[in-house]
């Protein structure tokens, strides 16, 4: 009997010999709760941040692995021009940075230009054609053009219709060249027109076509013209030689048509425009510009990146003062200011306030710029489609004319990324109404937080009838992040040129990060909520339960963990959660977790 | 975006020489640290195994868990076994390493003078010492590892404030012993503690390397195993080094220095103990580490073999 | 015949064999009165001495040295041996095929003792170490050469134990076959299942109950089944080198009134005690024990039941009980149709002498008693008592 318990090797050499692997020993049974990877489950803060839902923790993985182009196609899932949004983009992304309550934000906005400058993407053809029915987009602004690219790779023909002889908008007649150079923007839409879309231009809407025109020959219409009709100053009293809007000042620049100037320029406003306008008018030769403005420094609405720049450059500004009178002459103007309070913005984005005691000395000025915000110019609108000023839409662009969406600065929104969200939500809008859809319906697989923000690819995959997409509910935020695996380290300091090596060009100020510094700070990234295989879970897992598969990421081998959470938390960045083994079902029966 | 993340190629990962299907704690501090030095040991080689937590691990119900032979022996005898296979292997002409994989148990009570018998005599042999500061199979009892004050099921008794011990510094012991290779790694730090295996694995002569290794008797939820070994080092508490030859000390790894509390208070049996005793042996530990580190200057280290 | 007549001590002769059977590592530390036959090791070029800081550790690293695949030299005595206990069975029940020399030396008990006492080796009777008892150099010699080929084909340990200082340091002649000889009678160990010649496996670990229940009982029967091995083994070692070693060994037993059972050095005082005195007209028949494990039982009892009394005379005391020789073969007439009056006799602890003289008085207490007494009779020069 004794021998038949031996094994045979035990029986010939008599001693005690366990050969059999012990892998056939299950000891998954004893736990309680299993680590899930529920990466699909989790999205960065950045993402949410992002108007246009930028995959930002995959892209900079990518990016930091040293594949840009990788990174550079992550980004154009979800916008058309990444070397655009790299130099223009205000950055709401790293402010909520989860990285900046550790040490500094991701320098994202750097990465993004950097990825589109060393990672150039593939020749790419043209998305297929998947529908006879075809949009018509009015305004090549960054609206109209993210609204025609994202249409189109849905497989609708578009044509977008501009008024000016070249696309762009904003990006062409207003960002001054030094901040975005017209190469750069150029080759972007080289590689727009590419990938199929179609502009028409120097097609005004109601001089070259008829909006009802329009309104037959395409399914669906995005209208994204814009603001532009400059405010005038009202307290201007004599010759109007000396005084300009910015708008059209910097439409000059654009054009290559701007004056050279001397003497004092004097600038009013307190925006983005404004900024731009007095440091063109410094390159443009003034000994001395000053910018007026009624909000404070910490108010003003221009970025705080630009009105440090313009600082640095010797632009002087004047905050919480308002002009109370423009003489205007010949040669120059003369600008009297006055000290305000109770500075607050209209529903129509004008400005209110009440004088304030003290006055200033008058300001003479060769010219004077007046940056006071812009109103519509669009007037084959019904007066339904408008409330305060703008066109008024719902969460996916539709506006009060069935089939007619709009966006961008001409809905209410500010800034090219904000244009750019717009537009992205409007082709849901427009998709939707074209095949008969419901819009809201996708919400919940493709939404990424509560401003708006969503992945593109998501809802690519949802309309095609993808079931079971996993929906990106929880937000990772810093206290979710392992931070012993990141010990604090700087943001690059972000190269530009020196003032002192401008030399009163308009040639790029900012510079784009050397590539190894770009990957630097890419590798800073947490990558919130991002499997990046880094392999901790393997590493780490006392029980050799965790298995790469062949695709990406990694398996539980639920056969022999134990539910020991280790690899949970040892996960730096909440790509993996544990879940309790046992759920009650909602028809309240007890059953294992599947 | 898993599609372009699919393009890029991220692995393979290595072989895992350890199988699932054992029977350590969830959580077990030392089967973690024991795969990292499985890995790096190769299939060629053989582990001795002395009685300690690993006696059951390695072999779970008749079966064997790894994929190098293990010898399994006595609590004091695995040291001069081990010598004792690398003679007669070497006497074959046959190069496999021969690596003692021991508790604090066995390195620093029972074994202590096998283990140091082995070291003036230059076996050839790996000690790799899985030191979780207790006789942690029987229950969790005080060895001559256990910090001062800690509660165990045998040792120090708040109440009558005896039974409590201090902790040997076993690494200096070996290292006083002039023997080819000392050093200390963690689990935490598995790119230092595989580089430091595999040094270990290039060289002849008796080789001792000291792993702190958490254990659930300390008294903590599982899933800090791996943050506890790694705030025992960045504590100061466990430092990072190696000896070459007794005499050229190297700091591998710089630690934050975090305080104390932040290893202590995640352990109950740490609960009782007067923290400042510990925190005055780190800042006299660091004081003579950093010493005997500038006596040789960085370019006479025996650099780690990349793996 | 290619042997060579010297004048050489036990531990000489110890070491010689190992020596000569082509082991080349030892495992060595010094006790009296052990430690010259580590200094005849330590003398011979090729051969690697390592000086362990224990017997503890001498026997975990000779462990070592076969669980590769090779043969060590180990000896030790007294201290040292008992030192070793926890490895012993180990060593066993691992089926290591180790051997290993051993004087007899007395135990600490009371104080330090250097003289000659049989407790250290019998203190290892139950741990599946196979042990013989010598009382000469050249028997030391020689059954290290057949422990090595017994070992290795049963797979047990083997000890052979001589008494310490009366074989250790007293010279005689020994003839000492030549190296080709001893080491093509010894051969070479095949360690084909040894751990790094096989697949990797666990060896030793923790065992389930039924399988560590199942070895011990083919280890039990192995050590009975070594019995015959030893003899087909001491059938060759006679054909090669002429002299013939035996489980136990007859003399003049048969119709004999006494046979009285000994083994060691004692075996040569009790031959000269029955030689000289003529035995007061008793006839005395000698039975030497030589293989104490495995234990001759058939052999015994044949013996044994030649004569009309048996007395048992032992260098070893089991505390409350007698002496160890004495308490086992009490066990040969047990449910047996017939047994003997045995009288169970210790002298000689801690290497007091044991004299021709003592001898007669043991015979002639022997032959005037009827009924021996339940317990153990002590003999010494003074006499003997209860």
């Amino acid at each position: 009997m004794s021998d038949e318990i031996l094994t045979p090797e035990e029986i010939l050499s008599r001693r005690f010999v366990s050969s059999a692997n012990s892998v056939q020993i299950v000891t998954g049974f004893q736990r309680y709760e299993r680590p899930v990877y529920d990466h699909d489950a989790k999205f960065a803060p950045c993402r949410a941040g992002c108007p246009t839902g930028h995959d930002i923790a995959t892209a900079l993985f990518l990016l930091s692995q040293g594949r840009p182009e990788l990174a550079h196609e992550v980004f154009r899932a979800d916008s058309p021009f990444p070397a655009v949004t790299g130099r223009v983009c205000y950055h709401p992304c790293e402010s909520v940075c989860n990285r900046g309550s550790h040490d500094q934000p991701l320098a994202i906005n750097a990465l993004e230009r950097a990825l589109a400058e060393y990672g150039p993407l593939a020749p790419e053809a043209p998305a297929p054609i998947q529908s006879d029915k075809t949009v018509g987009v009015i305004g090549a602004g960054p609206a109209g053009i993210a609204c025609a690219y994202h249409v189109r790779r849905l497989g609708y023909a578009v044509t977008v219709y501009e008024a000016n002889e070249l696309p762009g908008g904003v990006l062409q007649y207003g960002i001054p060249p030094y901040r975005l150079p017209r190469e750069v923007l150029a080759r972007e839409l080289t590689s727009l027109r590419k990938v199929g879309l179609e502009f028409r231009l120097g097609t005004r809407i109601g001089e070259h076509v008829g909006f009802g025109e329009l309104r037959q020959k395409h399914e669906a219409l995005f209208v994204a013209v814009g603001l532009g009709r400059p405010r005038a100053l009202d307290v201007v009293a004599g010759s109007m030689d000396c005084v300009d809007s910015g708008v059209a000042f910097l439409r000059a620049v654009s054009e290559g048509a701007a004056k050279r100037v001397s003497g004092t320029i004097a600038v009013i406003g307190g925006g983005d425009v404004a900024v731009d306008a007095a440091r063109s008018a410094r390159r443009l030769g003034a000994t001395r510009v000053t910018l007026c403005c009624l909000e404070s420094r910490r108010d003003m609405p221009a970025h705080a990146e630009e009105v440090e720049a313009a600082l640095r450059e010797g632009i002087e500004i004047i905050n919480g003062v308002v002009p109370t009178a423009v003489e205007g002459g010949p040669a120059k103007a003369v600008v009297t200011l006055a000290r305000v309070r109770n500075v607050g913005r209209r529903p129509d984005g004008s400005m209110k306030w009440s004088l304030s005691s003290g006055t200033l000395e008058p300001l003479p000025a060769a010219r004077v710029l007046c940056c006071l915000g812009q109103e519509p110019d669009c007037q084959f609108l019904p007066a339904e489609c408008w409330e305060n000023g703008r066109v008024a839409v719902d969460a996916f662009g539709q506006t009060r004319l069935p089939g007619v969406f709009a966006g961008g600065d001409l809905v209410g929104l500010y800034n090219v990324v904000n244009a750019l969200g717009s537009a992205k939500r409007a082709v849901v809008g427009i998709d939707s109404y074209l095949r008969g859809a419901d819009s809201g319906q996708a919400l919940p697989s493709i939404r990424l937080g509560d401003q708006g923000a969503f992945s593109m690819e998501a809802y690519r995959q949802w309309r095609a009838g993808a079931e079971n997409l996993p929906s990106a509910t929880e937000q990772v935020e810093v206290a979710d992040i392992n931070l012993d695996y990141f010990p604090k380290a700087p943001r690059p300091h972000l190269p530009r040129l020196h003032e002192s090596q401008q030399d009163g060009s308009f040639s790029e100020v900012n510079l784009t990060l050397v590539e190894m510094q770009a990957l630097a700070e890419a590798k800073r990234c947490f990558h919130c909520g991002l499997c990046n295989m880094c392999g901790n879970c393997l590493v780490f897992c006392p029980d050799s339960s965790v298995l790469p598969r062949d695709d990406w990421g990694f398996d539980i081998d639920l056969d022999h963990c134990k539910g020991c959470g280790v690899c949970v938390e040892e996960c730096p960045r909440d790509a993996m959660s544990m879940v309790p083994e046992h759920e009650v079902r909602d028809d309240g029966s007890d059953q294992p977790h599947d | 975006m898993d599609a372009a993340l699919q393009r890029l190629k991220i692995g393979p990962f290595a072989e895992d020489l350890f199988h699932p299907g054992h029977n350590a704690c969830p959580g077990c501090g030392s089967t973690t640290a024991l795969r990292m030095v499985l890995n790096a040991c190769g299939r060629k080689c053989v582990f001795v195994v002395p009685a300690s937590c690993a006696s059951l691990y390695f072999c779970p119900s008749d079966t064997s868990a790894a994929s190098v032979p293990v010898i399994h022996t006595v609590f004091a005898g695995a040291f001069a076994e081990a010598e004792g296979i690398a003679y007669g292997l070497r006497a074959q002409g046959r190069e496999e390493n021969v690596v003692v994989w021991a508790g604090d148990g066995a390195c620093y009570d029972m074994g202590f003078s096998g283990l140091s018998g082995a070291a003036v005599r230059d076996a050839d042999i790996l000690v790799v010492c899985n030191d979780n500061e207790g006789y942690q199979n029987t229950g969790g009892h005080q060895s001559s590892a256990t910090p001062q004050d800690a509660l165990m099921q045998n040792g120090y008794n708040p109440d009558d404030l005896v039974g409590s011990s201090r902790r040997k510094d076993l690494a200096e012991i070996m290292a006083s012993h002039g023997v080819p290779y000392v050093a200390t790694a963690s689990a935490a730090y598995p790119e230092d503690l595989s580089a430091k295996v595999t040094k270990a694995m290039h060289m002849k002569g008796f080789r001792f390397i000291l792993l702190l290794t958490p254990c659930v008797t300390w008294g903590y939820e599982s899933r800090v195993s791996v943050k506890l070994a790694r705030l025992a080092v960045e504590t100061g508490y466990f430092p990072l080094y190696e000896v070459d030859a007794g005499v050229r000390y190297r700091i591998t790894h710089e630690p934050e220095r975090r305080p104390f509390e932040e290893f202590a208070q995640l352990q109950k049996r740490l609960r009782r103990a007067d923290l400042r005793i510990a925190k005055r042996e780190i800042v006299q530990k660091w004081e003579d580490l950093r010493f005997k580190a500038s006596r040789y200057p960085e370019q006479f280290h025996l650099r780690a073999v990349a793996g | 015949m290619d042997q060579t007549s010297r004048m050489i001590n036990g531990a000489e002769a110890m070491a010689t064999a190992f020596i000569l059977a082509g082991v080349r590592i030892a495992y060595t530390f010094p006790i009296t009165p052990q430690s010259e036959v580590m200094d005849y090791f330590a003398e011979q070029s090729g051969f690697t001495c390592i000086n362990a800081d224990s017997e503890y550790n001498v026997l975990a690293g000779a462990e070592g040295v076969l669980w590769s695949g090779q043969r060590c030299a180990v000896a030790t005595a007294s201290q040292g041996l008992i030192l070793m206990s926890e490895l012993m069975w180990e060593v066993s029940g691992n089926r290591l095929p180790l051997v290993m020399g051993v004087f007899n030396r007395g135990l600490k008990g009371p104080g330090w003792c250097l003289g000659s006492q049989h407790n250290d080796s019998l203190f290892m009777r139950d741990t599946g170490w196979l042990q013989f008892y010598c009382e000469s150099a050249q028997e030391i010699l020689d059954m290290v050469l057949i422990g090595f080929r017994l070992a290795e084909r049963i797979q047990l340990p083997v000890m052979i134990a001589g008494d310490g200082f009366y074989l250790s340091h007293e010279r005689e002649e020994v003839l000492v076959p030549s190296a080709a000889q001893a080491e093509t009678f010894v051969g070479k160990r095949d360690a084909s299942d040894m751990p790094l010649s096989r697949p990797p496996a666990s060896y030793g670990g923790l065992v389930p109950p039924q399988k560590y229940y199942a070895l011990f009982r083919q280890m039990h029967r192995d050590v009975e089944g070594s019995l015959e091995v030893f003899q087909e083994v001491s059938a060759e070692f006679e054909a090669t080198f002429g002299r013939r070693y035996d489980p136990v060994e007859e003399a003049d037993c048969d119709g004999a009134d006494i046979v009285l059972i000994s083994a060691g050095t004692i075996s040569g005082t009790i031959r000269k005690a029955l030689a000289d005195a003529g035995n007061s007209g008793h006839k005395v028949g000698f039975l030497k024990l030589r293989a104490f494990r495995p234990f001759p039982l058939r052999q015994l009892r044949r013996a044994m039941l030649k004569g009309k009394k048996v007395a048992v005379l032992d260098r070893s005391l089991a505390l409350g009980v007698g002496g160890i020789f004495g308490s086992e073969l009490r066990t040969v007439f047990t449910n047996q149709p017939e047994s003997r009056p045995l009288f169970s006799f210790v002298a000689g602890l801690g290497g007091l002498d044991v004299t021709p003289g003592m001898v007669t008085q043991l015979i002639d207490y022997v032959a005037r008693t009827d009924s021996p007494p339940e317990g153990a009779l002590f003999l010494t020069e003074a006499g003997i008592e209860e």
